[in-house]
């Protein structure tokens, strides 16, 4: 067209003689001139610093807060002397502040009139909102009364054990002072499947040191970049600059998965079967580090065939069989011991623990796996290959794991093979393998939270429920061995059929009900409590969240940036044990109070009501956590710290260094907390539990056709997402947003096909889990959601981001995404068969219907 | 010569915020001293937009960064009516608002969308390299705060910074526009 | 894989719109009355133009001037020590600045023809009249060409960034200023039965009919060209054409621009005004009509060529 000029060149052919006369006026003085009004118009804050530790998540990043003149704290930066954060916290603490300074804190003890609690339906079933509770603020003093007395009702007419505190522990003190056995934790919806197969094999929790790896092979592992406990993003960093190689399988193209190297969709809950065949492709062709295997693990180690547990001589040592001699010897004797031999020992059919292990995975072949999981044979046999080749390699794990976690029905079998495979490579207690998790809560230990004497020994446990908890923990010996957390999952359920016996009082302290699956059976229990048992549910919050808007009473608390100097310390994967000063600021408002504070002051009320005088309290029962704190805590944790590292660290220096290293030595792989000391490979703890140590692939425990309609749930949470702790910060959900983690994610395949589109709104339900064996109990609710249509899913899968939703109309981020979030269509999952009582509440089938555009 | 600029590093960018955060945390206080009311929004000066490419499997998600180049031959410069905006020495375009009138042409001339209109000001803002605390011998704050690392900051000029190493690799954000940019990217492996 | 942006720019809207818009019309005005004054030696077009430019340049000024967010440095673009010369911005405000005041002093040499003892004071100024028409042409035309200018020079907005953008803005500029006589100037002089006004009312209405006819055409075709050019240019001045032809700014362009803006008016003058070589009321008021919707049309053609402008940040 004639008339297509290029318009630059006509701009310029217009300007060109004012362009002549132009910038040469500028002389450098002039800029330097007017750079220096800009800086005296941007003036010099007068800031005083603040050290805290984050409690966002467990990582415990050292934070700097910055307070202006005005007593307002308006900034954080990190220390570059933590490891945890490299100096670097993550968005969730470096916004903090904005916790601190939330319009819909809590301000006020809270209790409740309107005595319909629940939630509000809408016309397809799905959940709308929590019903206003119609509060009343009231005065500590009112709140804890009410609250003691119905403690010291329940302990004088059912027993202690109707007294249930659930929450990350805390409130410990004051249960241990009552008497209860009922404190629940979270574990089995978060990585009890670890306690159950790394503990016994390891001894320890190892993690992969990913800053140093490299490989690194992740299966489901969304913590690199999402999630984001805060040293495995810049771990992950790190290792991407250094040229690591990053293979993710995933179902979904999550966080971790954007960042790798190469990204394999793998058909959700398979990623056992590909870890069985890399582990056959391993064995079967002798890629194995023979000489570690030999040396640190129980590979050698002859087991009874039958039992898998150990064959011991009359004096108990464990047996190898030595080519050297040509005969079973006791292992400390053992020249070379033989890896693979198995034989007859006093009629006894015995073999090599690692005989045991290359005769199960046998028949898990490469096509095996490709069949089952949709990854193509000769990739499984490549990542086999990396793995024993590539050193230093590691298998990041975490707990929510897409593929290892206690979300998977088959979490434990994955944790098995991944141990497994880490110790047969040699990949362990080494720089960019796995290293032992260290931290220095030992410290933590030097102020008991056990009380001296409880009052159950005057009202005591009635004897049919002795050695009973709510959730029926006691029947999961190894996981209650290495994790004293309960059953998470059930516990609701458990108190709606009064099973084992009837609850009274539910205090839920700092957990947002998003932590809890299927939210019709939590509401019920609720009502059982209060309205059948004449209990009550007392919720201690910084926010006025649905679990406050369900509960009796709701009890301010301060955030993590407020209070007292204390003292702090972080896992660390640098072999170095830390501990970090806090100085904390004043709390901002007058009434939250500590967890301390409101556990001591019902202990005291609890005591008057049952008529032991103040005195009697403090010195016979009181835990010694309830009597000291502020600096005489610390100097206490401070001489723990010495006692244990031989060093001298004064509380002066602390406070003046914020930060104190010690370097520890690596662990003696021989004098591992196991049975026989080293790496089990087959581990005996299980075996000796009546559970079968060895990985096994259970074709019942997938999912074979999906309907038109029906997806698999998958969750995951963002890096600037923790749940209830952070959603309510406006500026996280504007990055939120921007990541569509406000909406739930389908491929535009499937989406096509049921006519939905971009931000459309759809209902989801719950119609059934990959295992028909687990379920206790589907969920009525349904969930509605807006859609993002995306390539970044497999066709198979619906991806629900965990931790929006919130459904409290007190917070502002009510209804910012899928309304309740991925829990409301959780089901209660459990196997008695699988030893972490995991909950594998990411192994349902959902059924999508669109509602509207 | 000193001559700043930014290296990206999108490998690693986790598209997270904490920049965006940290600037707006960091010049807050620096503008309310300019005018009381003034705040810098979160995502003002710098933001990232999460944009996805590809078809499945071969999908990414790229943050991108959106924010003020200091690009070398400014527009913003040259169309600025009084002088208010300017380059200094060592190459960060700043606004000197005892100058600025507020008639927004510098925000319509910038080819990058980097200035947006601050109402409390009244006039454009944008990014300034954090000057008062590159001036204190301090690094800008959004290098400071990138968890990965991924935010390279430093003189472009001297070969042994890392920032002219990374950006020798590194493509220049929208160079086709002429303006010579002092912002490189290094795209997503 | 370059990456883009899409930001549609939101901070001029319809007081420089409306600043545009008055510039343009008072550009051309004074150059068409001193055309009139010099053949035929109109003293009333002359007077009415001046005034008319003016007051339409105060206005314009007011209107940039609560515009501008920090009003309390307006100074500066006098004052600065850094001052820009290169800036259309800095360019612009000396032209309209000194527009105004020769604008001014233009006009104030024809009232003093006035039987107004206030004015009767100012008649050293009549000689003025020459001088001060000549240059009022220059910056009047200068003016009208700048508005054009100071959006085809802000590099951000590709869609402005197109060489037909001040001749366009020059172009509705004149048919704004023949406009206004018709709209403005013959409604009045009507009412006060100027005899000297009707004397010329016919031919120069005519005139500046038949030219306006003429330029209403030519910017018809720019305008199509320009949107013709700008939906085979780039992404950004793809989308900003789109949002004028289909988007939110469809209405406005279609109906306002287009229709009221051009094509009414045209009919009008084919269909009516040209024919009726007599000066009536109801050909006074059909005239004004017309003028008026030329002028409500260019008011909306600036609004929505501003408001379709669209800065395409590239991010990779």
């Amino acid at each position: 067209m004639p008339l297509r000029l290029t318009r630059r060149e006509f701009i310029k052919a217009t300007l060109a003689a004012a362009t002549a006369t132009a910038v040469s006026g500028a002389s450098v003085k002039t800029f330097l001139l007017k750079e220096k009004q800009v800086l005296e118009q941007a003036g010099k804050p007068k800031d005083q610093v603040r050290y805290f530790v984050c409690r966002i998540c467990g990582g415990g990043c050292v934070l700097k807060g910055y307070v202006n003149s005005e007593g307002v704290l308006y900034k954080i930066e990190g220390d570059p002397k933590d490891w945890v954060s490299h100096g670097t916290p993550c968005v969730k603490g470096k916004t903090s502040h904005l916790i601190l300074y939330d319009p819909d804190r809590l301000r006020k003890p809270l209790k409740r009139t309107n005595p319909d609690r629940g939630f509000e339906r809408g016309p397809n079933g799905e959940v709308l909102g929590v019903k206003d509770p119609g509060w009343t603020e009231v005065s500590w003093d009112e709140a804890l009364d009410a609250i003691a007395e119905k403690i010291v009702e329940a302990v004088k007419t059912w027993g202690p054990q109707s007294i249930v505190f659930i929450g990350h522990g805390r409130g410990k003190a004051l249960a241990s002072l009552i008497g209860t056995p009922n404190v629940v934790k979270h574990h089995t919806t978060c990585h009890s499947t670890w306690d159950v197969t790394l503990k016994p094999m390891y001894g320890g929790i190892p993690n992969a040191d990913m800053a140093n790896s490299k490989l690194i092979v992740s299966f489901g592992f969304d913590q690199g970049a999402g999630k984001s406990k805060n040293p495995f993003p810049w771990m992950f960093a790190e290792a991407k600059r250094r040229g690591a190689e990053l293979i993710v399988f995933e179902p979904r193209l999550s966080e971790t998965a954007n960042k790798a190297t190469e990204w394999i969709p793998i058909k959700p809950g398979t990623d056992l079967a590909v870890l069985l065949a890399i582990l056959h492709t391993i064995i079967y062709n002798d890629m194995y580090d023979e000489e570690f295997t030999i040396r640190y693990t129980n590979g050698p180690i002859l087991v009874d065939k039958e039992k898998m547990t150990y064959i011991k001589d009359s004096n108990g040592n464990l047996l190898v069989y030595d080519e050297a001699i040509g005969g079973v010897v006791p292992l400390q004797s053992a020249k070379s011991p033989a890896l693979e031999w198995e034989g007859e020992i006093g009629g006894q059919q015995v073999a090599t623990a690692f005989k045991l292990i290359k005769e199960r995975v046998k028949d898990y072949t490469p096509e095996w796996a490709e069949q089952v999981s949709g990854v193509p044979a000769d990739k499984i046999r490549e990542v086999a290959w990396k793995l024993a080749n590539v050193k230093p390699a590691s298998i990041p794990h975490w707990k929510r794991s897409g593929g290892t976690g206690p979300n998977r029905s088959q979490g434990v079998e994955s944790y098995k093979v991944i141990g497994i495979i880490m110790a047969i490579t040699g990949n362990v207690e080494r720089a960019g393998g796995w290293l032992f998790m260290r931290n220095a809560k030992f410290i933590s230990k030097a102020i008991s939270k056990k009380a001296k004497k409880s009052f159950s020994e005057i009202y005591p446990i009635p004897d049919e429920y002795k050695g009973k908890t709510v959730d029926e923990r006691e029947k999961f010996p190894v996981y209650s061995k290495h994790a004293k957390e309960g059953v998470y999952q059930k516990v609701w359920y458990n108190i709606l059929n009064d099973h084992p016996y009837p609850v009274k009082v539910v205090i839920v302290w700092g957990q947002g009900l998003q932590a809890f699956p299927d939210y019709d059976l939590v509401e019920a229990a609720i009502r059982h409590v209060v309205e059948d048992n004449n209990g009550i549910v007392v919720n201690v919050n910084i926010y006025p969240d649905e679990m406050a808007a369900l509960s009796d009473y709701v009890l301010p608390e301060t955030t993590f940036l407020e209070g007292s100097p204390t003292i702090g310390f972080s896992k660390s994967f640098d072999l170095t044990y830390r501990i970090h000063w806090a100085d904390r600021i004043p709390p901002i408002y007058p009434e939250p109070k500590s967890e301390k504070w409101i556990t001591r002051e019902l202990a005291y009320r609890i005591g008057e009501k049952l008529g032991i005088p103040r005195e009697t309290l403090e010195s016979e029962y009181f835990p010694e956590y309830f009597l000291i704190s502020g600096e005489e805590a610390i100097q206490k944790m401070l001489e723990e710290y010495n006692k244990k590292l031989g060093t001298s660290v004064t509380l002066e220096q602390l406070q003046k260094e914020k930060v104190i290293t010690q370097p520890f030595k690596p662990k003696d792989l021989t004098k591992l907390k196991t049975p026989s000391g080293r790496i089990e490979i087959l581990p005996t703890e299980l075996s000796e539990n009546g559970y079968d140590p060895l990985p096994k692939w259970r074709d019942s425990y997938t999912y074979t056709m999906l309907g038109e309609d029906e997806f698999v749930l998958v969750t995951s949470v963002f890096s600037m997402n923790r749940h209830s702790k952070t959603v309510n910060n406006v500026w996280l959900r504007k990055f939120l947003e921007k990541h569509h983690a406000d909406k739930v994610w389908i491929h535009p395949a499937r989406a096509r096909r049921l006519g939905i589109g971009e931000g459309d709104v759809i209902i989801i339900e719950s119609v059934r889990a990959f295992d028909p064996n687990r379920i206790v109990h589907m969920p009525k609710f349904k969930l509605k959601a807006n859609v993002h249509v995306t390539e970044a899913v497999m066709p198979d899968v619906i991806f629900v981001p965990h931790g929006t939703g919130q459904l409290s109309k007190f917070m502002s981020s009510y209804a910012f995404g899928p309304l309740g979030g991925d829990s409301v269509i959780k089901p209660v999952l459990l196997n008695y068969e699988d030893p972490s009582a995991s909950s594998a509440d990411q192994d349902v089938i959902v059924r999508v219907v669109r509602i509207g555009g | 010569m000193v001559r700043y600029g930014f290296v990206i590093d999108l490998r690693s960018c986790i598209g997270c915020g904490a920049c965006v955060a940290a600037c707006s945390e960091e010049n807050t206080p620096q503008l309310k001293t300019i005018s009381p009311d003034a705040e810098v929004p979160l995502g003002g000066r710098r933001d990232i937009i999460i944009v996805e490419k590809g078809l499945f499997p071969a999908i990414a998600r790229i943050p991108l960064h959106h924010t003020c180049m200091h690009c070398e031959d400014a527009p913003c410069t040259h169309v600025c009516p009084t002088g208010a905006t300017f380059k200094t020495e060592d190459g960060i375009v700043l606004i000197d608002y005892a100058l600025c009138i507020g008639c927004k042409y510098c925000v319509e001339a910038c080819p990058y969308n980097a200035r947006y209109v601050n109402e409390a000001l009244g006039g454009p803002d944008k990014c300034t390299m954090c000057v008062h605390r590159v001036r204190k011998g301090l690094r800008p704050a959004c290098e400071t705060a990138c968890p990965t690392g991924s935010i390279i900051w430093g003189d472009l000029d001297d070969p042994n910074s890392e920032a002219s190493r990374k950006a020798a690799r590194a493509i220049p954000i929208g160079a086709q526009l002429g303006t010579k940019p002092k912002v490189f990217v290094i795209p997503p492996a | 894989m370059e990456q883009m942006l899409m930001v549609r720019q939101e901070f001029w809207g319809w007081l420089i719109a409306g600043y545009l818009f008055l510039g343009g019309t008072a550009g051309l005005v004074v150059p068409i009355s001193y055309y009139y004054y010099r053949r035929d030696g109109n003293k009333v077009l002359g007077a009415a133009g001046g005034l008319l430019a003016f007051i339409a340049m105060v206005a314009g000024l007011a209107l940039l001037l609560l515009d501008l967010g920090r009003p309390q440095n307006v100074l500066a673009l006098f004052t600065s020590p850094r001052l820009n010369l290169t800036s259309w911005m800095t360019i612009g405000t000396y032209i309209i600045s000194a527009y105004t005041i020769v604008a001014g002093v233009y006009a104030a040499g024809f009232l003093s023809w006035l039987r107004i003892p206030v004015f009767r004071m100012m008649g050293f100024l009549r000689r003025l009249i020459g001088p001060t028409g000549i240059l009022a042409s220059v910056l009047g035309v200068s003016t009208a060409l700048y508005t054009g200018f100071l959006l085809a020079a802000a590099r951000g907005v590709e869609f402005w960034n197109q060489p037909l953008m001040p001749v366009l803005f020059l172009a509705s500029a004149l048919s704004c200023g023949l406009c206004a006589y018709c709209a403005i100037v013959a409604p009045i002089l009507f009412k006060v039965k100027s005899r000297e006004f009707l004397e010329a009312a016919v031919k120069i209405r005519l005139e500046l009919q038949r030219l306006d006819t003429y330029t209403l055409g030519f910017e018809l075709i720019l305008l199509f060209a320009m949107i013709d050019i700008a939906l085979g240019g780039t992404p950004a001045q793809r989308e900003s054409a789109s949002l004028l032809v289909a988007g939110d700014l469809a209405p406005i362009f279609w109906v306002g621009v287009i229709l009221v803006g051009i094509i009414i008016p045209m009919m009008i003058m084919f269909g009516y005004t040209l024919r009726r070589h007599e000066e009536s009321a109801k050909i006074v008021l059909v005239s004004a009509v017309a003028g008026w919707l030329v002028l409500i049309g260019s008011l909306l053609l600036r609004y929505a060529i501003l408001s379709a402008g669209i800065i395409p940040a590239p991010l990779l």
